[in-house]
């Protein structure tokens, strides 16, 4: 039943993380590796709001969210210039900038807190407090699930319902063509910027709900693996509509290790044969369903 | 002086390696993430082989060879298919990043995670007036230049050269006049390849190696691509030395911990004020004429 309710919670933090990076890659149409860095980013800025600053559980959410929106500009500003192949290799050099901010505002001879070593570098940091509202202490496992499938829920029925307003097809339409949207005097930078930083704080927002469920982080959680691991399950899923690709995503993402589990391989190997195994589809879904399972979108 | 040898070292490895980048986007627009896991995958085959028996000169030719089937394989079964449907460029590089986990995966579990040695003793050390290098240092230098070089005579000399740069130039008006553009393809991957395995083995000889070693220098490879000027293979090269030069500098003045941050500061400072790199002017003029 524990493990149950931990796949449960871990389900719901991928499938918030797959619905910001849909919101970037399906709707405002741009390929990103940056993801992982700002799911980290969101954990570190809820963890440091938590523990140095001593702020509650919402305090320290509405942070990470705020921290995580704000270093989205960058990508914003990139994605007014530049589409396609340039845009990934900007993403690139965000997701190294902060993955190296993560490693090395560090200080080994400081204590953990201090200017000089902000993020306590590759020894991660422990002892994140768990979520809780008030005097309400929602700190157990079957809590902290029923927290998140509640959030889960409510940040799909938000993204369902954003994505079908004006506002999501004026997103659509500078994806499918900005030309086009520019001449009919829609402000694209304007989009571009709400979009992005929409989805770059919805992954931060699902990063520090990570952080306080797993009450410890590292830099290891902004790696560029993470992030490719990110898009293969959007990818798989399908991007471009609201909630169901990335549902699918998701789930995909949970249910292949558990169902490698039936095949007895030897411990060592089964963290590799799964990500081998994400590869596989990837390829697989390039070649033969670009669009992914549940997708409306084929990028280019 | 010291500082400047130790640049052109590990420049001249990343300048070979964005040229191999280079030679497979120009004329595919493929961007070859899979590059990292070729070049992590090279050592492994020679130390396969040497485990295996293989007198050593023959190893190390066996870890090219691997490295270059293993780019073919790479066009043959993922990036030409999706060429021929005409894929778009996410697609292409989306395939290339799952070619990439599949192949470092698979390393992962042939070999195991742990880093490895190729090294066959102590190593030479050659003073060379006020200045130090290392034997294997030397070679690398030295092997590097060789294939840079060997790459431009073969560009600029041969007919298949010159075939080379029209397909980089304009892929479509060559297979409308009837050119083998899938043969020339699979050139660009198999060049490539040798380069990759090359230079793997040469720094893997050195300093060790472990399965994840491709990521870092490919994003090395990529931004001195870009920084080099994106429409010329000469770019790549002076991109690729400079960036060694800069590092070297970081290295030594600031801290090898900030590293990385200086090189992709350096790639954004580049993608906005001058995004078609060093030799754009010359890549400009050719494109009008």
């Amino acid at each position: 039943m524990n493990y149950l309710l931990h796949l449960l919670i871990l389900f719901d933090v991928y499938l918030i993380t797959a619905i910001s990076l849909n919101v970037v890659v399906g709707y405002v149409g741009l390929l990103t590796l940056a993801h992982a860095g700002y799911f980290a980013l969101g954990a570190y800025g809820y963890a440091l709001a938590a523990l140095l600053l001593g702020w509650g559980f919402v305090p320290s959410l509405v942070a990470a969210l705020a921290v995580t929106a704000l270093a989205s500009l960058p990508l914003a500003i990139a994605s007014w210039r530049f589409r396609g192949d340039f845009f990934v290799l900007f993403s690139l050099a965000v997701q190294v900038l902060l993955i190296s901010a993560l490693r090395n505002w560090h200080d080994p001879t400081q204590p953990f807190g201090t200017w000089s070593n902000v993020t306590n570098g590759d020894f991660g940091i422990m002892n994140i407090p768990a979520p809780a509202i008030g005097a309400l202490d929602l700190g157990t496992q079957g809590r902290i699930a029923l927290l998140f499938t509640l959030l889960a829920t409510g940040v799909a029925a938000l993204a369902a319902v954003l994505l079908r307003s004006p506002w999501g097809r004026m997103v659509r339409a500078v994806r499918d063509d900005e030309l086009a949207a520019r001449g009919l005097g829609k402000n694209i930078h304007l989009v571009k910027l709400q979009g992005i930083a929409i989805g770059c704080a919805v992954a931060g927002f699902a990063g520090a709900l990570f952080a306080s469920y797993s009450s410890f982080i590292d830099p290891t959680l902004a790696d560029l693996d993470q992030s490719t691991l990110l898009l293969a399950m959007i990818i798989v899923g399908g991007v471009g509509s609201a909630v169901l690709g990335p549902l699918v995503g998701a789930a995909l993402l949970i249910a292949i290790p558990e169902l490698l589990r039936f095949v007895h391989l030897p411990i060592t190997m089964a963290a590799e044969l799964r990500l081998a195994l994400y590869g596989l589809l990837l390829i697989l879904f390039v070649h033969a369903r670009p669009q992914g399972i549940a997708g409306r979108y084929r990028m280019d | 002086m010291q500082l400047v040898l130790n640049g052109a070292g590990s420049g001249a490895v990343v300048a070979v390696l964005a040229l191999a980048f280079q030679l497979v986007y120009l004329p595919t627009r493929v961007f070859h993430f899979a590059m990292a896991a070729l070049y992590a995958a090279a050592p492994f085959i020679v130390w396969q082989a040497l485990d295996w028996g293989v007198p050593r000169p023959a190893a190390l030719l066996l870890g090219v060879l691997g490295t270059v089937a293993l780019s073919l394989l790479a066009e043959a079964v993922n990036h030409g298919p999706i060429a021929r449907r005409s894929g778009s460029f996410s697609a292409q590089l989306i395939a290339s990043v799952g070619f990439y986990i599949i192949l470092v995966q698979v390393i992962a579990v042939i070999w195991g995670n742990d880093p490895k040695a190729l090294r066959g003793g102590a190593d030479t050390v050659i003073p060379l007036g006020s200045v130090v290098v290392t034997g294997m240092r030397l070679w690398q230098i030295a092997g590097c230049a060789a294939l840079v070089l060997a790459f431009f005579a073969w560009l600029f000399l041969t007919r298949v050269g010159l075939l080379f740069r029209a397909l980089s130039d304009n892929p479509r008006e060559l297979a409308v006049r009837g050119h083998n553009v899938r043969r020339l393809r699979l050139v660009a991957f198999a060049i490539s390849g040798a380069m990759i395995g090359t230079v793997a083995i040469l720094v893997a000889l050195d300093t060790g190696f472990y399965s994840y070693s491709g990521l870092p220098m490919l994003l090395l490879s990529v931004v001195a691509a870009i920084i080099g000027g994106r429409h010329s293979f000469l770019g790549a090269v002076i991109g690729g030395l400079l960036l060694g030069l800069v590092r070297a500098q970081v290295e030594w003045y600031l801290s090898p911990r900030w590293l990385d941050a200086a090189t992709f500061v350096l790639l954004v400072v580049f993608l906005l004020f001058r995004p078609e790199g060093i030799l754009a002017r010359r890549a400009r003029l050719e494109a009008a004429a």
